[in-house]
């Protein structure tokens, strides 16, 4: 009975391979102590000696070393991977190759000789054999298993991968760089086990789910982003267009309030006019019905006073409503202040007391004198809201001061130089330092019955005029406005007009072309100047007036300003190039921007508003020419 | 949260507290306008007393809020009363009273609540 070391299991298989592909194997058994038919039986037991004769034989007869010691063939695995042996080409699964390392290496597969795995570092392999007794196949077990370590690169159908092998008679030491062959190895191993194949589909499941998840939730983050973009796109139209209604609302708030006021005024002023025009009427029939001439004249003064009142009394209408021209003047604000202080004092009434700081040497502004005062008023005014039903005071201060350059720059637009400030002060409770930033704001009130406009108009005033101004406020101390104007110490030719006296020699022989497209008017200005010596042309447009002026000469044009066609800038251009000498001057009922620049005349531009009294406009005309010819 | 809605009988009170943004605004109030017991004939308060982000917000920040709170009005009554509780927000709530003006609803500042409640109450003019 032989030692049972090794069955013939796996040299069966073999024989039976080889006898399919047609390899003889007659004689291979020939001097070992079994049969043929024994060697094909997987039960025969063979002793280590006569198997590893065996085995000599068997790589004899395929011609190469064999690849395996023993395996198992199953054809219906779902993993396959190819097993290149040196002859036979095996379908064999993962796992069972696997087994196959095992089995090769595992003592009890062989009770001659140790096995012990080593994992020497990541990528290494560390086998070690070893046969106590030295037998005859020994060095062909040894040459088997290096065999079989060379080929688990290929088994695995991986780039070959390095096997070093010492080989002895008791010993064979195998180092196998694996490397990632062996970690795949062993994730194949581990999915093929199927408890770690539904763990592992459960976990490829759970990413899957969690990969959908996260795609579902990319998508809302995406949708999200999407809908804040369109919202804030909406957003920015929606400001866009609520910015161009707040700026109509905001000019149409300011018209119907002026309009408001208007209706208030106009309420009173009608009553006015309709006196002055019944004392006309009256006077008007008095003169038809007069039988000597002093009676006659006598009547005539009161027509023209009542129309002269009159005459004011729309001037007053247009300044409210802002279509007066802006007067500016060169001024003392000393004196602006002091004309001022008995409307100041009643305004505040007796609880509040009054002090007027005048600043010494004080230059002088160029400022619309009506404007100022009314930017006094609403300030002092405020002041007055401010302090309350209790008792305080208000001081009003005028200073020269000199801002330099690093003001100017912290303090927007204004330019560093001199200027001369008009300071309202009060001992109110303050301004709280959040509402600082909105005192100018329009609309903005803390008052009741207030428009929330009074400060921002104020402030619109002065920067028009080319000043600045600021508040300071502590709680409980007070409040200070400042208004800082331009200084300007020489006087501006413009404003000469307004206070030289009327000439008492206003006749002339000059040449004047009138224009004027109203006739009744035209031709009253063209009798009054040809009453008073003048050479006086007229024309209703301002073609008629280049055709009439043609060849002819011209000192002076005095033209509307608004007309049909060509405006009356335009005529004086186009008559200018024919008659280079001649002067001009401008007649209008109110400010246009063809002979304004902000809100003023423009330097050198001669302007008599209308209506105007003969005295008047002679004296214009002849200081104009006076000036011209000198 | 910081935009919230009351509803009291008539009253539609949304408070505005603490920190908000332009959407929670919206979005308070279109839940109220959900809302089973959003009144057919609600009238409206925006209480900003307890606002802490209001004195922040400028001019066009509040002429933007009038207008969105006008777009919504319409189930308000056109009219919206705005309680201020200070002197500063009462000045701020001035400004949105004119802002609103353009978009067709009527809005009125005041210091108090009970101030808001009185005015919706004596100048309600719809037919009930």
């Amino acid at each position: 009975m032989p030692q049972r070391d090794i069955n013939c299991r796996s040299f069966s298989v073999y024989l039976k391979l080889m006898r399919e592909r047609g390899i003889a194997v007659d004689g291979i058994c020939d001097g070992l102590n079994i049969t043929l038919e024994e060697a094909l039986d997987p039960g025969t037991w063979l002793d280590w000696p006569t198997a590893c004769v065996f085995m000599q034989r068997l790589e004899d007869h395929i011609g190469g070393p064999l690849a395996v010691a023993d395996f198992s063939y199953d054809a219906t695995a779902e993993l396959n991977a190819s097993f290149y042996a040196p002859l036979f080409r095996l379908v064999v699964t993962p796992y069972q190759l696997y087994r196959l390392a095992v089995k090769v290496v595992a003592p009890g597969n062989c009770p001659y000789h140790n096995a012990q795995i080593v994992r020497e570092d990541e990528q290494t392999l560390h086998v070690v054999l070893s046969i106590p007794d030295t037998g005859p196949g020994s060095e062909t077990f040894f040459r088997t298993a290096d065999g079989f370590f060379r080929a688990l690169p290929t088994i695995l159908n991986l780039e070959p991968a390095g096997v070093t092998s010492t080989i002895s008679p008791h010993r064979g030491e195998y180092k196998i760089k694996v490397g990632q062959h062996l970690s795949m190895w062993t994730r194949i191993r581990r999915m093929l086990s199927p408890r770690s194949r539904a763990a592992a589909i459960e976990e490829l499941e759970s990413q899957q789910r969690q990969l959908s998840e996260n795609n579902r939730e990319l998508q809302r983050a995406y949708d999200e982003i999407k809908a804040r973009e369109q919202r804030l796109t909406e957003e920015l139209d929606d400001r866009a267009r609520m910015q161009e209604a707040y700026e109509l609302q905001e000019e149409q708030l300011r018209q119907s309030q002026k309009m408001e006021a208007m209706g208030k005024l106009s309420g009173g002023m009608a009553h006015d006019f309709n006196n002055h025009l019944t004392v006309i009427l009256l006077y008007a029939e008095a003169t038809l019905e007069a039988t000597d001439l002093d009676s006659a004249k006598h009547y005539a003064d009161k027509i023209r006073d009542a129309a002269l009142t009159s005459a004011s009394l729309t001037k007053q209408l247009l300044a409210f409503a802002r279509k007066q021209m802006l007067k500016p003047k060169v001024l003392n604000l000393n004196d602006l202040v002091a004309k001022t202080d008995d409307m100041l004092r009643r305004t505040l009434g007796e609880r509040v007391d009054l002090d007027f700081v005048r600043g010494a040497g004080l230059g002088k502004v160029r400022v619309d004198p009506a404007q100022l005062e009314q930017a006094l008023v609403n300030l002092v005014i405020n002041a007055r809201d401010a302090i309350g039903d209790g008792t305080g005071y208000l001081t009003v201060e005028t200073a020269n001061v000199y801002l330099d350059r690093s003001y100017a720059e912290t303090h927007g637009d204004v330019q560093p130089g001199r200027y001369v400030m008009l300071a309202i002060s009060d001992d109110g409770p303050g301004i709280p330092e959040d509402e600082m930033k909105l005192v100018f704001e329009p609309f903005f009130t803390t008052k009741e019955t207030g428009t929330g406009l009074g400060l921002s108009m104020v402030q619109g005033f002065v920067s028009q005029s080319g000043g600045l101004i600021n508040v300071y406020s502590e709680p409980g101390v007070g409040t200070s406005f400042k208004i800082y104007l331009p200084r300007v110490d020489q006087e501006h030719p413009p404003d000469g007009w307004d206070e030289a006296p009327v000439t008492d020699s206003v006749r002339g022989s000059e040449s004047i072309l009138v224009i004027e497209d109203e006739e009744l008017l035209c031709d009253l200005v063209t009798q009054m100047l040809t009453h008073h010596g003048y050479k006086v042309m007229s024309a209703k447009d301002g073609m008629e007036a280049v055709r009439i002026a043609e060849g002819k000469h011209l000192d002076l044009v005095l033209t509307d300003v608004v007309m049909p066609g060509m405006n009356g800038p335009e005529v004086a251009a186009k008559l200018r190039e024919s008659h280079p000498d001649m002067v001009t001057v401008y007649m209008s009922g109110y400010t246009e921007n063809a002979i304004v620049h902000r809100g003023e005349l423009d330097a050198g531009v001669v302007l008599i508003e209308k209506p105007f009294t003969t005295r008047e406009l002679l004296s214009v005309v002849r200081k104009t020419l006076s000036r011209h010819n000198a | 949260m910081a935009a919230s809605y009351e509803i009291k009988q008539r009253f539609f009170i949304l408070r505005l507290e603490d920190s908000y943004t332009m959407d929670d605004i919206l979005n308070a109030c279109e839940q109220a306008f959900r809302d089973p017991d959003f009144p057919d004939d609600a009238l409206a308060i925006m209480d900003v007393r307890h606002s802490t982000v209001l004195k922040e917000r400028r001019p066009e920040d509040l002429r933007f809020m009038a207008g969105k709170l006008a777009a919504l009005s319409s189930r308000f009554g056109s009219r919206l009363a705005l309680a201020a509780g200070n002197q500063l927000y009462y000045g701020m709530m001035r400004m949105a009273e004119v802002f609103s003006e353009s978009s067709g609803m009527t809005a009125r500042a005041f210091i108090t609540i009970e101030e808001a409640e009185a005015w919706l109450l004596t100048s309600d003019r719809r037919v009930r």
